[in-house]
């Protein structure tokens, strides 16, 4: 029988890890994914999402029930936060120039196709590494990860109103930076 | 007239560009949703603007997933196994000195001159045979050891017991002390670790 998230939690509460355990395998790759487009660095989303679950493992009683998921990710994102915070105090490398693992193409994909794929991807990374944190924040959890409204502003701590203007301004930005590099199809360009 | 016109055009599309993000996620209102709609229809600017943002999201919706290269579960056993290992080795480290100093001053109050039985017998006996000690002495003195030595054997007879222990107290003492570096170095080695550990991992928490 598989217990729900909420189910899980309360076992965790009485210090069950195994419990815990099972939470994180299931929202681990999310967890990374955001810590990885926030930092743009694999090595630092794999800090900030340990250090995410570790931190949510010891406050599991301050889980007040409800959206774990959303919980969690808001941890995640305060640990991308203070990493941004420390990258910012002593910059090393700069967020666009870090390239990701490279995949292997999916047998389903042309060689052709997976490079120009892979070079948007790399684009994207760099356009959301321009944006405001909060905005990138916004749209990270909106169109990668795909949550709600109502969820992203349980993620980040605000109003309805902040998250549609954060996404709103957000992917504006993301796509005059795209157009910019005319990334986008001719026909989007402005002033045309 | 048309400057007019176009002034309420341009300040319907500053409106309007705004509100496509919350269009296309399907979050206005009936009646802002009714005038995206038809300034839309008439607008081929704000179609354009509609066209690129749907299209950046697109290419969002696309972005692979990444596989992290290790799994995040916790696990308890290291941190807490480390921790009960400290005091057992520092509690065999004190037990190890224990005997030794045991050893030390047995040895220099001549507990191991015979063998338990032997002592029991003799210190029942010592009384009658407090005079008799110093004869002993004598002998001992001399390099002679006899097995009838061991059944004369008292309290302050130093020379004579020190020659009957020499075998087997002396490699006694030494291994304990050995034992007693040992596991102090191994101990002290493991709590420097584990300190130093320690203010690492709370400097990442
Ligand atoms: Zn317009």
């Amino acid at each position: 029988m598989k217990l729900d998230d909420s189910e899980l939690a309360e076992s965790c509460k009485r210090g069950d890890l195994d419990s815990f355990n099972e939470l994180v395998e299931r929202y681990q790759k999310m967890a990374y994914n955001l810590a990885l487009r926030m930092l743009g660095d694999p090595s630092a989303a794999e800090d900030a999402t340990q250090d995410a679950f570790f931190s949510a493992w010891k406050n599991i009683r301050g889980f007040r029930g409800g959206n774990f998921r959303a919980w969690l990710l808001q941890i995640t994102a305060n640990n991308c936060r203070d990493q941004l915070r420390k990258l910012k105090r002593h910059p090393s490398i700069p967020l666009e120039s870090l390239p990701f693992e490279p995949q292997a193409p999916p047998s389903s994909e042309s060689p052709e196709n997976y490079v120009l794929q892979r070079e948007i991807s790399e684009q994207i990374k760099d356009g959301l590494a321009s944006l405001p944190s909060e905005q990138r924040l916004a749209v990270i959890l909106c169109d990668i990860q795909g949550l709600s409204y109502e969820e992203i502003a349980k993620v980040m701590g605000c109003s309805l109103g902040t998250v549609r203007s954060r996404i709103s301004r957000g992917r504006a930005q993301l796509r005059n930076y795209l157009l910019q590099r005319e990334l986008l199809p001719q026909e989007f360009r402005l002033n045309k | 007239m048309w400057t007019v016109f176009g002034r309420f055009k341009r300040d319907n599309c500053s409106k309007t560009k705004l509100r496509l993000s919350a269009y296309m996620d399907q979050r206005l209102s009936p009646q802002a949703l009714d005038e995206v709609e038809s300034h839309l229809v008439a607008c081929h600017s704000c179609q354009k603007e509609l066209g690129s943002l749907q299209t950046t999201v697109a290419l969002l919706h696309r972005l692979p997933e990444m596989l992290p290269l290790r799994s995040f579960r916790i696990a308890q056993v290291e941190p807490s196994r480390r921790r009960t290992a400290m005091p057992l080795l520092r509690l065999a480290t004190a037990a190890t000195a224990v005997l030794l100093v045991m050893a030390f001053t047995a040895d220099l109050t001549n507990l191991f001159a015979t063998s338990p039985s032997s002592i029991g017998q003799d210190w029942g006996a010592s009384d009658g045979r407090d005079t008799e000690s110093p004869t002993v002495e004598n002998q001992t003195n001399s390099g002679q050891i006899t097995s009838d030595n061991e059944g004369d054997l008292g309290p302050g007879s130093e020379e004579h017991l020190d020659a009957t222990e020499a075998g087997w107290v002396r490699p006694l003492e030494y291994s304990l002390a050995g034992l007693v570096i040992i596991l102090g170095g191994v101990a002290s080695g493991l709590w420097l670790k584990s300190k130093s550990k320690g203010s690492e991992k709370q400097r990442k928490t």
